[in-house]
């Protein structure tokens, strides 16, 4: 990764979080991984708290989280916080869901998982031709769409959730269709 | 600098006892059109000097042939809004400054929550005719004293009877913060506008209940209150000033014809943020942070603390 920017994101720590709103909800990724049990443990110590965990790493499983996170949030009131721990392609998921919803950005805890996740990914956004496309390489990654070679920048939207990814060789500009 | 517009009242219309409504038309260029939620600083030559107060426009965005205004006669004032009251009889000219919005509805709120005491309810006037008209969904709180401060409670009830709640003497109803805030859902954002007391009762319950600052919007135009006179160096213009008792710090620097870019005038915006060296600052400002505050002061509002000369970077 490049070297971050205004605006790559910052995440929050198991750490730094207060624990000092009346309700939350954990929106988890893996079971297994060391910063999910920190925070489940944690929880316990809250009252209020609802959790949910996604049970595979599927797509409709993804989208199953999403529909039952939609549907708790229906039934909640302002000031509910949501803490989010996983790769950063499931938080950035998770977070649309939320802003979706009403929730406002201090009101959300992304937690990004990189470390304790074996391929962590993250979404990238091809700037040549609009497609997103999620990746657990680095620096460098192909696009699916239009092939071009794409370094991925720091350069982060919160709306698409996604990095840029611009043409790392100017020489190659329709990356493997270039002759 | 925001510039002059020339208008002309059309109409005026007495609300309550206390309470009188201006309706402002074009005298050359046509009026500037404007969002709900806007305000305007109407000029008040009173006593030899130019009084700037803002008024928030109350009347539907949809109307762009006039301006419409609610003065409250406030007592032990700087006398503006006596001028207004008094001495203002249709056909007379006023100077204003083109609308101005920093109380704007929030575009991604699903569920709009007015908060009104007294005289405050005028930015909701526009509010709510533009709300009804795009069909988004709002209710309105109105704190309000009867015969004194309840303007517009009848056209209120008449238009948006299941929208308006009021709480009087007159309804033996309190309006009970807590209760109202802990059932929003969390597409709602809520507005005040009002007393002090009231901003802050709302604003310290959100926080209570884990809100984001972002969910709450307020408006307070606090007219700069008298204090005692100070003297104010200046030290990029090598000049002394004389602050009187009542003259806002931003008044006596326009008076000596130092020009301080403004918009609201009542310590909100922070336009006229400016840089000091020396001295101790009474902060009356909303806008500046406690770190901005040991470098930077709000001329419209702030002055110096007893006994202190200012040394700003003017």
């Amino acid at each position: 990764m490049m070297e971050a920017m205004h605006s790559t994101p910052r995440y929050q720590t198991v750490e730094t979080l207060q624990w000092n709103a009346p309700k939350y909800v954990l929106v988890l990724q893996h079971a297994a991984s060391a910063m999910t049990r920190q925070l489940t443990e944690m929880s316990k110590q809250h009252p209020q708290t609802v959790q949910l965990m996604l049970d595979s790493q599927q797509d409709p499983a993804l989208a199953g989280l999403l529909h039952e996170l939609e549907t708790v949030l229906q039934q909640e009131k302002a000031g509910v916080r949501t803490v989010v721990c996983g790769d950063e392609s499931f938080v950035w998921t998770v977070q649309q869901c939320l802003v979706g919803t009403g929730c406002l950005d201090e009101e959300i805890s992304l937690i990004a998982d990189s470390s304790s996740l074996q391929n962590p990914r993250k979404k990238v956004y091809c700037v040549h031709c609009g497609h997103t496309q999620h990746t657990v390489k680095d620096e460098l990654c192909s696009c699916e769409q239009c092939q071009v070679e794409l370094l991925i920048r720091s350069h982060f939207s919160e709306r698409l959730g996604a990095y840029m990814g611009v043409c790392a060789n100017a020489h190659q500009p329709m990356g493997a269709l270039s002759v | 600098m925001n510039p002059t517009v020339p208008v002309h009242v059309t109409r005026i219309h007495q609300v309550t006892p206390m309470i009188r409504e201006f309706t402002l038309a074009a005298l050359d260029a046509p009026l500037q059109p404007f969002s709900s939620g806007s305000h305007v600083i109407v000029q008040l030559p009173v006593e030899g000097r130019i009084i700037r107060n803002a008024y928030s426009l109350l009347n539907a965005p949809y109307e762009q042939h006039q301006y419409q205004i609610a003065v409250r006669l406030q007592e032990n004032s700087r006398g503006g809004s006596q001028y207004l009251h008094e001495n203002i009889q249709v056909g007379d000219t006023l100077n204003i400054s083109a609308p101005l919005n920093l109380f704007s509805l929030n575009s991604q709120a699903q569920h709009h929550v007015f908060i009104a005491g007294g005289i405050g309810i005028t930015p909701f006037l526009s509010h709510m005719k533009y709300l009804l008209h795009a069909g988004h969904s709002f209710e309105l709180h109105y704190a309000c004293r009867d015969g004194i401060s309840n303007a517009y409670e009848d056209m209120l009830m008449q238009l948006f009877h299941d929208q308006v709640h009021i709480y009087s003497e007159k309804t033996q109803r309190r309006l009970d913060i807590d209760a109202l805030l802990s059932q929003q859902s969390l597409g709602s954002h809520v507005y005040i506008c009002g007393p002090e007391r009231l901003i802050h009762a709302v604003v310290d319950c959100a926080q209570m209940l884990g809100w984001s600052k972002k969910r709450v919007h307020w408006e307070a135009f606090s007219s700069p209150a008298p204090g005692v006179a100070f003297d104010a160096v200046l030290s990029k213009s090598q000049r002394r000033i004389h602050v009187p008792g009542d003259f806002s710090l931003l008044e006596a620097l326009e008076q000596e014809g130092i020009e301080v870019p403004n918009l609201c005038r009542g310590g909100v915006c922070g336009q006229c943020a400016t840089s000091y060296s020396q001295g101790e600052v009474e902060h009356l400002d909303h806008y500046l942070t406690v770190q901005e505050r040991s470098a930077q002061l709000m001329p419209c509002v702030s002055r110096a603390k007893q006994g202190h000369c200012l040394h700003l970077d003017l």
